[in-house]
């Protein structure tokens, strides 16, 4: 541990703390534009500058590592006229015109700052020549005139992200912000993750969707979880008059440090599908409005004539976007209450490959890893997250190998890209397990993989031999993956690599443990229940359901599944529901109320509630105990 | 953006046997070497004569590294250029002793004589013109640098003769 003296008070803090960060952990603000607590520092803006005895110069804090003994001010005169000019050359190096920008008036670390110290003016001018605005990308704004170049964007885009888009080109008074080859944003290789417009100080990323609609202090911020996918990213939803405005990456969340992928924070705000806010009921062939208790009778009715029949009897299908708490009901009901043989969930297959070993990996594990090997799943299309990880580690040196047959982005990053033959994923697996281990007659030896993969063998063993001396490996698995499992789940624990099984949904892993595994198939039955929510069905569900006589769906939006429906029972979106979301490590999270729902619709545990008791069943037990993790990770 | 061969213009370095041969020398050379961006990018211009974005794209690829980073390295040294120079480059200096000796009068002289604005080259592409920093001989100001040799206290009336003399070989 390290003792010193910030500003007369004594502070302890371990080996290696910046001097800003000791003074943040004590209590003591120092002003800062270029640093951020997920950015390796910088010292760019030269905002922090401290006062350090001993030291002639100013000293900025950002960068200066804490010794022993060290005296350091922070609100001297001296630092405060140098942070002053600062602050000056800053504003006036472009043109901060703080009446028209949607980040003034306390949103803006720039403009707080120089409140901070006081400022009513700057003595210099502004630059007055104006730069350009890049207006190209669909989700936000570049306007060159608002930006401090503290590079933030640059540092995230890098070395949270991943994705190197942005950089700066020239020097001195001509550096600007770019993208690939000076690039409009709109054509560049973004990936519209929005991190760059979550972390920029000032007003020069402006986000399209929320700008002007309130500031930080105007909107309700309620922390909750990300359904996109089984990653499970920590988000705040910014809300105002029961309006969603935009939704951040929560910096504290455990799972993704901030980071959102563009399903997360974008999709949401663009989502222009037709809400259902009233039961409906199919009369003379066309959906009519009518009410809780028609609607639910009718579908009890229904489904109680059919109760216990096996193959021609109902079919159900629950949404992985729906909270544990749901899904559990779901179970209970359909499997168990009602006999159904084919109660499943949107995931069906996918949620089964998540658990390799009876235990599934954390995505911490990617965060230190030397060597990760991605199988059957394409990270720069989905699970972006996780994808984030694994890319913004490969300029450290990360070896990446990727097995995937088909169509993979990541197969460009990848140091050994090895693309099977369709269906050969378990030969090669199993063919590395014996590459590695040497001469084992009861594999298949590697030529024999070679010829049945069409994977060269030179590779199987180049790549046997990387995972054999890397110090962390892991192993990440997709759907593509899942006919390899049991050859991964032996390679794995050869060597004890973790498995990092992506699953599908957000709720694929409650899914999966609560039985909800199978590959929906509609095949003679007489009635469909489909818990939807807020879910976009598949393409061919519709098609799936032509011949079936009576379709119940419990559902958020229009769709083509609605559109066949007999009856629709309207329920929550995402944002409105309260529940809990299993995540692909076996997190259990907790997603919050941020917006009121419409009156006249319902929660999806109400729903299937309503319908319990209609049916003479009932729902108990508890869903947490139900999933049957040995530790729960909160 | 051209990341890939096929979409590469007619023209481009990379479009000719000959050149693209020396390119994938220099790559294969440096390829395992940490941090031999700088190397390349300083062989391609020697021998190339100008770094187009099409070799930038294909050079980001070779070497692992980010589009963007390379470009942020190509355009922070003046000595790399993105379009193609003239056989004879005249720098013309603008450091504070030269600017005062009349550097600006000398450019303008330039712009009139080859019908070209500074950056850019003849159509005949035997000149380029380019501004530049102290060269270092503020005592010969204003000081044109033409290739590797120095001409000092030139005279707007002196430039006509300096430059045809080059844009002859």
């Amino acid at each position: 541990m390290i003792r010193f003296t910030i500003d007369g008070q004594q502070v302890e803090v371990p080996e290696g703390t910046t001097v800003l960060r000791a003074a943040d952990q004590a209590g003591i603000y120092i002003p800062r534009l270029c640093d951020h607590p997920s950015l390796t520092p910088y010292g760019g803006c030269r905002l922090c500058i401290v006062e350090v005895e001993g030291i002639p110069t100013l000293q900025t804090s950002c960068t200066l590592q804490a010794r022993d003994g060290m005296v350091v001010y922070t609100n001297t005169p001296k630092v405060r006229e140098a942070r002053e000019f600062v602050l000056t050359m800053l504003f006036s190096e472009r043109n901060h015109f703080c009446m028209y920008c949607q980040e003034s008036g306390g949103d803006c670390e720039l403009q707080s700052a120089a409140y901070g110290e006081d400022m009513t003016h700057w003595p210099i001018q502004p630059n007055w020549h104006p730069y350009p605005v890049d207006a190209s990308h669909p989700d936000f704004v570049l306007d060159h005139n608002r930006c401090v170049l503290c590079r933030r964007c640059v540092r995230a885009c890098a070395e949270l992200v991943g994705n190197f888009t942005l950089n700066v080109r020239d020097r001195g008074s001509k550096t600007m912000i770019i993208a690939d080859l000076d690039v409009p944003l709109g054509e560049s290789s973004c990936i519209n993750c929005g991190t760059c417009v979550q972390i920029c100080p000032t007003g020069a990323f402006i986000d399209r969707h929320s700008a002007y609609l309130g500031l930080d202090a105007e909107v309700e911020q309620t922390p909750s979880v990300c359904v996109g996918c089984s990653v499970g990213c920590g988000i705040e939803i910014a809300t105002r008059d029961n309006h969603l405005v935009r939704v951040d990456g929560d910096w504290e969340a455990p799972v993704n440090d901030g980071l959102l992928c563009e399903v997360g924070r974008y999709q949401p705000v663009r989502d222009e599908r037709k809400r259902i806010v009233t039961p409906l009921i199919r009369k003379d062939g066309s959906l009519q409005e009518a009410t809780w208790d028609e609607a639910l009778n009718l579908v009890a009715e229904k489904l109680k004539s059919l109760a216990g029949r096996g193959s021609d009897g109902i079919a159900a299908l629950a949404s992985t976007r729906l909270p544990a708490e749901a899904l559990y009901f779901f179970q209970q009901l359909f499997a168990e209450g009602l006999g159904s043989e084919m109660a499943t969930s949107t995931d069906g297959h996918a949620a089964r490959s998540v658990i390799v070993n009876g235990q599934a990996g954390s995505l911490e594990a990617l965060k230190t890893a030397d060597c990760v090997i991605v199988l059957g799943e394409d990270l720069v299309k989905d699970h972006q997250v996780a994808g984030f990880f694994v890319k913004r580690a490969l300029p450290q040196g990360t070896r990446l190998i990727v097995i995937d047959s088909g169509e993979n982005a990541l197969h460009e990053l990848a140091n050994y890209s090895l693309r099977p033959r369709p269906e050969t994923i378990r030969d090669l697996v199993a063919g590395i397990l014996a590459a590695s281990k040497g001469s084992d007659p009861s594999q298949p030896d590697v030529a024999t993989t070679s010829q049945r993969t069409g994977v060269d063998a030179d590779t199987i063993q180049a790549v046997a031999q990387v995972i054999a001396l890397a110090q962390n490996p892991v192993f990440v698995c997709g759907a593509g993956a899942a006919e390899a499992a049991e050859e991964l789940a032996k390679l794995a624990t050869s060597f004890e690599i973790p498995v990092i099984g992506l699953g599908g949904g957000a709720n694929s892993f409650a899914a999966a443990k609560y039985g909800l595994d199978k590959a929906f198939t509609v095949n003679g039955q007489q009635a469909a229940y489909l818990a939807l929510g807020d879910d976009n069905p598949a393409q061919d569900l519709a098609q799936q359901l032509a011949n079936v006589p009576f379709v119940a769906v419990q559902a958020s939006y229009v769709s083509p599944v609605t559109d066949i429906a007999d009856v629709v029972l309207p329920v929550e979106i995402w944002a409105e529901l309260e529940g809990h979301y299993v995540n692909l490590e076996g997190r259990v999270q907790e997603a919050r109320r941020a917006l009121t729902p419409p009156a006249g619709v319902r929660s999806n545990t109400e729903v299937l509630q309503a319908l319990a008791q209609r049916l003479g069943i009932a729902l108990d037990g508890n869903w947490l105990a139900e999933l049957g993790l040995e530790t729960v990770v909160a | 953006m051209p990341e890939t061969l096929e979409r590469v213009p007619m023209r481009d370095p990379l479009t000719d046997p000959e050149q693209k041969r020396i390119i994938d020398e220099i790559l294969e050379r440096n390829k395992n070497i940490p941090g031999a961006t700088m190397v390349v990018l300083n062989e391609l211009q020697s021998r190339i004569g100008y770094i187009s974005p099409a070799m930038q794209a294909y050079v980001a690829q070779k070497l692992r590294i980010p589009l963007s980073e390379l470009y942020g390295v190509l355009s922070f040294y003046s000595f790399f250029t993105m379009t193609p120079r003239g056989r004879h480059t005249v720098k013309f200096c603008m450091g504070t002793a030269c600017y005062v000796a009349g550097a600006p009068q000398l450019i303008e002289k330039a712009q009139q004589i080859l019908g070209i604005r500074l950056g850019e080259t003849t159509p005949d592409w035997s000149i380029t013109i380019e501004e530049c920093r102290c060269v270092g001989a503020c005592s010969q100001a204003p000081v044109v640098m033409i290739d590797d040799d120095i001409y000092g206290r030139v005279r707007p009336n002196k430039l006509p003769q300096l430059l045809r003399k080059y844009q002859r070989q």
